[in-house]
């Protein structure tokens, strides 16, 4: 019965703590009655092989615990995806676009262009990648949270929606939309950047000699911040 | 007909497809009665109808966490036993997922006539 302890256990080292114990008594208790089932029909006493074959019906542990979870067993659902990917690229191109605007800049005060260029791919280019992928962080965290934050009647089909009222095919009402979009987007990293980073709000100075950073937002200015959070919204 | 299909890995993935939403109807018709598990899946196949142990006993647990099912630890055979049985919200769904049921037999049978 070595076997089914250790399966038992498998099977519990994937499950959470909660309940863990109660499902793996009642795994435990089904093997056995599978097993005996077995040995009556085999006509002899459980053995080693029986087990096997019991186990092995039962299925891999990972899988078998897995089927237990209840839950979400992802981060991002099929529901919010779609409008995952687009704030994902949105914020990519124009953070991007950003980074872009701002080595063009540093490239046309340069006076030494090569020397700049190479502190560009040395140090910006690094820092570019690096940018990005805790924009992807931030934002796959924002997700997997609404993702079960938000009711689940938020993401049913609203039957009650009225066809007349769907967008006339005109080239500026799409325009119309991804400036809508855009906007959402900026207010949302606005609002991010400075209620949480203030230290960073301030203009960037891309020079060969002076490269720094003046701040712009005085000491006091913590008090109004949930002020101008409303007045933005 | 069925050589004509040469994967069949597609034929069995469709196949469990269909089943798999006769699962919980055939569940919950056959715990009027208080079952544990094994027992269960015991008058399942009797009737013919195979489940996958690994696909029902997480489904009775499933069952029992949205209400339809109530059970009971019971520990006087030779080994502790979770006994299942359908509750009266489970009567209820069972109730009206048969009548779906009946109504998709007959249109299905209009469509593969």
């Amino acid at each position: 019965m070595e076997l089914v302890d250790r399966y038992v256990y498998a099977v519990g080292r994937h499950l959470p703590r909660r309940g863990r114990a109660d499902i793996e008594t009642e795994i435990r208790s089904l093997i056995e009655d599978t097993l005996d089932g077995y040995a009556q029909k085999q006509g002899r006493n459980v053995d080693e092989e029986m087990v096997v074959a019991v186990l092995q019906e039962f299925g891999k542990p990972e899988e078998v615990a897995a089927s237990y979870r209840s839950g979400k067993q992802y981060l991002v659902g099929p529901e919010l995806f779609p409008i995952f990917k687009l704030v994902l690229t949105v914020v990519i191109s124009v953070m991007s676009a950003f980074y872009l605007i701002g080595i063009l800049i540093a490239l046309g005060r340069a006076e030494d262009f090569w020397n700049t260029l190479l502190t560009i791919f040395s140090g910006r280019l690094p820092e570019y990648f690096s940018t990005m992928i805790g924009i992807l962080g931030i934002i796959v965290i924002v997700f997997a949270v609404l993702e079960r934050v938000l009711p689940e009647q938020a993401f049913v089909d609203d039957e009650d929606w009225d066809p007349t009222q769907l967008e006339k095919v005109e080239e500026p009402n799409r325009i119309n939309r991804a400036g809508l979009i855009i906007s959402i987007v900026f207010l949302v990293i606005f609002l991010i950047w400075f209620n949480f980073f203030p230290r960073f709000v301030g203009i960037y100075v891309f020079a060969d000699k002076d490269s720094g950073f003046i701040s712009v937002l005085v000491d006091g200015y913590q008090a109004l911040m949930p002020w101008i959070n409303l007045w933005w919204i | 007909m069925q050589r004509m299909i040469k994967d069949e890995a597609q034929l069995d993935k469709l196949i469990s497809e269909i089943r798999r939403g006769t699962l919980i109807l055939s569940v919950l018709s056959q715990l009027d009665k208080e079952q544990y598990g094994y027992s269960l899946m015991q008058v399942l196949t009797a009737k013919g109808m195979e489940i996958d142990q690994g696909t029902l006993y997480p489904l009775l647990r499933r069952l029992e966490k949205q209400g339809l099912l109530d059970s009971d630890w019971r520990t006087d055979g030779p080994r502790p036993r979770r006994y299942y049985i359908i509750n009266k919200q489970g009567e209820e769904i069972l109730h009206a997922l048969s009548v779906e049921w009946r109504y998709l037999v007959q249109v299905m049978e209009k469509l593969l006539a």
